[in-house]
């Protein structure tokens, strides 16, 4: 779940991190731009990063230029992807800027901490090697101050102020249930005699499956963000894997540009299927993804979904022999949305694994019932066979079709 | 260390027994030769499943049945950490977990505290391990893999639990005969890696050569090409990639400088795979290759 950079901050704060004090967060319909003081930093709040590079992100030193700031972001349009504008107060660095992250790392099989010398919007253009410090999660504990020194060449008054937010934002990390956290800038700032930092930008991804432990939050259900702009359909799985009844491992569903509808099963085999078929000339239209022995509704609801775009060719229905998934239940989903859609397009079905027989039963005889052109394997024959038996039919067809056209 | 079971059969507690899942995996293990002696739900303790006696607690079940070896977890994803903690503290040391959806902190715990106590853990995320003709943890192999699989020397480790179902039955209808079947797990944090996988292989007597089925989203070679280059495995050992395709896939939003500092993409992976080649590491398009090379090696033979 991506959150939005006030609501990171709002989070960061709650763990003392020092952040910029927040002067207004403007809606789009907001033109009062009231309690402002100058100069600011005025900050559209959305997912999509590059921000600066993209003219979202401006420092603005009075309150025309702040209103030509707000105006030019309503004219591009495309509110409804934003949370806003923040504005912000303007930070005097007090030394350089740096880059830190948190993210779990397969190497380290846990959290790993990262701090750049050099933070800011070149970052990536800027060459540096990162500090990295793996976090254990039972026993957190940050750099200290020595280390810190050594590693960023950092003074000892800088080392030790920084030392103490990196404390700060791995507590953050850890009992938030964050999967990211990444500071950009982290500042340097004045404070009293020594120094402080303080996180001029955030970006924070929560972990979804941590939910359950996180009830204070006031996150509405509606804003699961995925950092891209989803389709109608794309919603529409995330709505089944949300409804009741339908627990277990989701279903994934993305949509591309292409004709060919896949509703797969199984992570792996949906990879191997996914690369045999773009191997074979095919252009599929999306990449759907069931697993872990689902009922037939929510099978049921994804086929609808995956049958449901438009201009399509051919439908592959296929997965490994399964472990333990009920062929006979999924089939029986699979079976009821073709059944009320009746595509025209060929179908091949390559199902294996318990209750095999009766799933081709049901399959077989919706087939007949209502002249559609379905094809099953089952797992006397290879999936690849099957597979390739697909390419070929589809290809046909579209071949026709586009004969006859 | 070796995987419990690959000897003899292994004695196994099952934790989250009598859930939908639970049940099903004792009657899946118990149906392939598995010793499944004690399960584990609180507040079911004194009741049965297919014959195995149920406890509160695992401190009670082995207080009862001792010498458990392997213990197989089905519980919810919030239970998953205190449940290896408890397996762990009664000297269990081979934690299998089949649970998936657990928040990636307790997972990062679960890891630590296994690797602390030199446990194995396989998962999360994973439906186990079957070693032919003596017994699964967990429910690799279908609901009868008496019926299919053929005893052999090719062990397979696989990222996907249905793949390995399908990669086994389809190398036993080939002639190709199976040793050991492990699933490493959907996770990217996995408590088994593939070079551990292929390091706990490279001591199973009984292994003759290796096929390995990897998907791009986990392969991290890097530590694969160090084992090579140690000369630390002498066995053959044959890759299947998937999801090089996945490429054209519409791209995330940009979120993060981190993997971009960090300069993780696909080249390092394929300078990996390159290296791994020089090394005498096999890659094929597909596990169906495999089959047709081994029957035809095993024909000249």
């Amino acid at each position: 779940m991506y959150v939005y950079e006030f609501e990171a901050k709002n989070i960061l704060q709650r763990h003392a991190v020092a952040t910029p004090e927040t002067l207004g967060l403007y809606t789009e319909e907001d033109v009062t731009l009231q309690g402002v003081s100058y100069p600011c930093a005025a900050k559209v709040q959305e997912i999509e990063g590059k921000r600066g590079k993209r003219g979202h992100v401006e420092i603005v030193a009075s309150y025309e230029a702040l209103k030509r700031f707000y105006e030019t972001i309503q004219m591009e349009g495309g509110a409804s992807q934003r949370a806003g504008i923040l504005v912000e107060e303007f930070i005097e660095a007090a030394g350089d800027d740096l880059y830190v992250s948190i993210a779990y790392r397969s190497k380290e099989r846990g959290p790993v901490l990262f701090v750049g010398r050099h933070g800011g919007t070149d970052i990536e253009e800027t060459e540096q090697a990162l500090f990295s410090f793996p976090i254990h999660t039972r026993t957190p504990q940050g750099p200290d101050a020595i280390i810190l020194q050594k590693e960023l060449a950092l003074s000892p008054e800088y080392a030790q102020a920084l030392s103490c937010t990196l404390e700060k934002c791995i507590a953050c990390f850890l009992n938030e249930d964050c999967t990211l956290l990444e500071i950009n800038p982290l500042r340097a700032v004045q404070k009293g005699d020594g120094y402080d930092y303080c996180a001029l930008d955030a970006k924070m991804i929560l972990d979804d499956r941590a939910l359950f432990r996180h009830t204070e939050r006031t996150f509405a259900p509606s804003l699961m963000r995925t950092g891209r702009t989803q389709t109608e359909r794309e919603k529409a799985v995330e709505e089944i894997n949300r409804r009741e009844g339908y627990s277990g491992t989701p279903c994934r569903y993305v949509e591309r540009n292409g004709d060919v509808a896949l509703l797969l099963s199984g992570g792996g085999a949906s990879m191997a299927i996914f690369d045999r078929v773009v191997a074979g000339g095919i252009t599929p239209g999306n990449y759907s993804e069931y697993s872990g022995n689902p009922n037939k509704e929510k099978v049921e609801a994804l086929t609808r979904v995956v049958l449901e775009k438009p201009g399509q060719t051919g439908l592959l229905v296929a997965g490994a022999i399964a472990n333990f998934t009920r062929i006979d239940e999924t089939m029986a989903g699979v079976v009821q949305a073709l059944t009320e859609e009746k595509p025209p397009y060929p179908i091949v079905i390559r199902r294996g694994g318990p209750g095999e027989r009766e799933g081709k039963v049901l399959v077989e005889t919706c087939a007949r019932e209502h002249a559609l052109d379905i094809t099953w394997f089952g797992s006397e024959t290879p999936l690849m066979v099957a597979v390739d038996f697909f390419i070929g039919k589809q290809k046909a067809y579209a071949h026709a079709l586009s004969r006859n056209n | 260390m070796h995987f419990p079971g690959t000897t003899k059969q292994a004695r196994v507690l099952v934790q989250g027994a009598t859930g939908r899942e639970g049940t099903r995996a004792v009657d899946f293990m118990k149906r392939y030769h598995t010793n499944v002696v004690a399960g584990v739900t609180p507040g079911k303790g004194g009741q049965e499943v297919a014959g195995v006696p149920i406890f509160d607690t695992v401190r009670e079940a082995v207080s009862t049945i001792p010498t458990i070896e392997a213990t197989s977890l089905y519980v919810p994803p919030s239970a998953a950490l205190p449940a290896t903690r408890d397996a762990l503290d009664v000297g269990i040391r081979f934690v299998h977990v089949l649970t998936e959806g657990i928040p990636l902190r307790d997972i990062a715990s679960m890891i630590a505290l296994c690797k602390e106590k030199g446990a194995l853990l396989l998962g999360p995320g994973s439906l186990g391990i079957l070693v032919e003709g003596i017994g699964r943890i967990g429910m690799l192999g279908g609901i009868d893999p008496q019926s299919t699989l053929v005893p052999g020397s090719t062990s397979v480790i696989c990222r996907s639990g249905g793949m390995t179902n399908e990669i086994m039955q389809y190398l036993c209808q080939q002639g190709t005969g199976i040793r050991i079947a492990l699933h490493l797990g959907s996770e990217i944090n996995a408590g088994t890696s593939l070079v551990e996988a292929i390091t706990l292989l490279e001591d199973d007597e009984k292994t003759g050569d290796i096929i390995v089925f990897e998907e791009i989203t986990h392969a991290d070679l890097a530590d694969l090409v160090a084992l090579y280059e140690g000369h630390l495995v002498h066995k053959p050992v044959t890759i299947t990639l998937v999801g090089q395709s996945l490429s054209l896939m519409p791209p995330g939003a940009s979120f993060g400088h981190l993997d971009s500092l960090l300069h993780r993409d696909d080249t390092l992976l394929f300078r990996n795979i390159a290296a791994l080649k020089q090394l005498g590491v096999k890659f094929i398009d597909s596990y169906e290759d495999y089959a047709m090379e081994n029957s035809n090696r095993n024909r000249q033979e």
